[in-house]
């Protein structure tokens, strides 16, 4: 992997949040491989740049649906990783990968699942 | 990071970290764990008794549709013998409502039981859209709300069942002990938290069982049987984050987006209150539930402990009602009358949950001019019926007949038979 090299990362939006990010459920995006500081982009690094670069949110900061003011992911919200080099292929609570500071892999899966909206 | 290894089997791959206990489990632990934790509670409450038929308040949302699930199969697992019914309520909001109703349509046939859909046009002769047409988006709630209540009673009177299941979970709960505690409404935080809540019957009870005659023959309830609804919450100690990540692993089709009328401001921010409170201390939202059935305890039964209510459940965003809270008891409308009365007026302005201003210029509704200032007094409720519609109220005409008066007298020519259930 080059150092200006992007990664594929597979991306799933529920429980609302895909009406910010084109309303598809999923997607594949190309990532940065590395972050603004030269080290491997990792979950909290992925979280900043979906939010300026993909996400479609025009309201004040305080009310954006995904992340806080702080730049961190809203809580209410799940954040769940499907590493691919696990074999079942299941998703993880993401606290169990490190959180932010899980290392994104090329077509690493993260899921973010809103629970905010009615049921 | 190395994967962990399940607390409970020890085996397969933790994924899932449970809130309340930081427990690492992997998904066929945490499947069984979260179902037995319902069953539990079921139990443990004696909630549901053999044969009888249950309506499952279902909004085609995240709780609604687990709570479904999740009694699907433990009524299978542990031979309840209960018949499950989905009842849904259609507050005829286009674009948000009519797609939901097409996920609970898709949950009926996925899990086999009937489908009951009752619309706010037909029982009130008043669409949500058409009542936010009319007074706008600040306030529907209430509206919403206060239908709300009735509509789950009727719709579940006229499929002759007498208990309703909703999805209310123990986020929602402690956001409502919260705004409870918040507005200094002792009685309403005892009878919200309650798991149990019962419209009692002002008259005699129908001589049946489950609704039926002694020869099966399913009995269409008259008016009164609405009145005798029982509620009850299995989901009340289910953390939401178990109750996504449950729908996630079992795969459930859910719908979830948010209602495009005005959110409730208040509710809003005790829900971003908890939610932090989660992310610091993920056991807050188990021990705010505790605290507020403590002082519910504390609370004497005449002023709320009895667990009964007069649809005083309600609240935006979900077709069963959000949670208690959205409209306030008829204790309000009793408390109007007393001392404390300005000060409350005041509150339930600013979260927008009470009845219309206007129905508060009636005499009736006035504080008293001149009385001294004392500490709140709470009345005793005295529980009759409404005198359009039959529903339990403590006043003559209950809320929802109140709110429909409003609505009509603003509508040029007021449509005749409104307030169906007269006749049902």
């Amino acid at each position: 992997m080059s150092d200006t090299g992007t990664i594929p990362i597979r991306l799933s939006f529920g429980g609302g949040l895909e009406a910010y990010f084109s309303n598809k459920r999923t997607q594949t995006v190309q990532v940065p491989s590395k972050d603004e500081s030269g080290a491997p982009s990792n979950a909290a690094f992925l979280i900043r740049y979906l939010h300026e670069n993909i996400m479609q949110y025009h309201g004040e900061a305080k009310n954006n649906p995904f992340v806080t003011p702080e730049g961190d992911v809203r809580p209410g919200i799940l954040v769940l990783i499907g590493d691919p080099d696990e074999i079942d292929g299941e998703l993880a609570d993401w606290e169990l990968e490190g959180e932010g500071a899980y290392v994104l892999k090329p077509n690493t899966l993260v899921s973010f699942i809103s629970s905010l909206h009615g049921g | 990071m190395p994967a962990s290894p399940c607390a409970l089997c020890k085996t397969s791959r933790a994924l899932i970290v449970r809130p309340k206990n930081h427990q690492k489990l992997c998904k066929p632990c945490f499947l069984h764990v979260f179902e037995t934790e319902i069953h539990h509670t079921i139990t443990t409450n004696a909630l549901f008794h053999r044969g009888e038929r249950i309506a499952i308040g279902a909004s085609g949302g995240k709780d609604s549709t687990v709570l479904a699930s999740v009694l699907k199969t433990l009524n299978e697992r542990y031979d309840y013998g209960l018949e499950l019914i989905l009842l849904s309520i259609d507050e005829g909001i286009t674009g948000y409502r009519d797609d939901s109703l097409e996920t609970v349509k898709r949950n009926a046939v996925q899990y086999g039981m009937e489908l009951k859909i009752v619309g706010y046009g037909e029982l009130y002769g008043w669409t949500m859209d058409q009542v936010v047409s009319q007074v706008g988006k600040k306030g529907n709630c209430t509206y919403c709300g206060v239908f709300r209540r009735q509509a789950l009673d009727r719709g579940a009177a006229m499929l002759g069942v007498r208990h309703v299941v909703t999805g209310h979970n123990a986020d929602d709960m402690a956001e409502t002990v919260l705004m409870n505690l918040l507005r200094g409404d002792l009685p309403r935080l005892a009878r919200t938290t309650s798991i149990v809540t019962k419209t009692p019957n002002a008259a005699a009870k129908m001589d049946t069982k489950d609704g039926r005659t002694d020869d099966g023959i399913e009995i269409i309830p008259d008016v009164i049987s609405h009145t005798d609804i029982i509620r009850s919450k299995p989901l009340k100690y289910a953390y939401e984050k178990e109750i996504v990540l449950y729908a996630h692993h079992k795969s459930l089709d859910y719908f979830s987006t948010e209602c495009i009328y005005s959110p409730e401001a208040f509710r809003g921010s005790a829900r971003a209150l908890i939610k932090n409170l989660e992310r610091i201390r993920p056991s807050a939202i188990l021990d705010v539930v505790r605290s507020g059935e403590d002082m519910a305890k504390l609370v004497p039964a005449e002023f709320g402990g009895a667990q009964t209510e007069e649809e005083g459940e309600g609240g935006c965003g979900a077709a069963q009602g959000r949670t208690g809270g959205g409209s306030m008891g008829s204790l309000e409308a009793k408390l109007r009358e007393d001392e404390g009365a300005k000060m409350r007026e005041v509150e339930a302005l600013e979260t927008e949950i009470t009845l219309p201003i206007r129905t508060k210029g009636k005499p009736k509704s006035k504080p008293k001019k001149g009385a001294p200032t004392q500490a709140k007094k709470y009345q005793k409720q005295v529980m009759g019926q409404c005198e359009r519609c039959g529903y339990l109220s403590s006043q003559s005409v209950c809320k929802a007949c109140t709110l429909l008066e409003g609505l009509n007298k603003a509508r040029p020519k007021a449509d005749i038979g409104i307030v169906v259930g007269l006749d049902t």
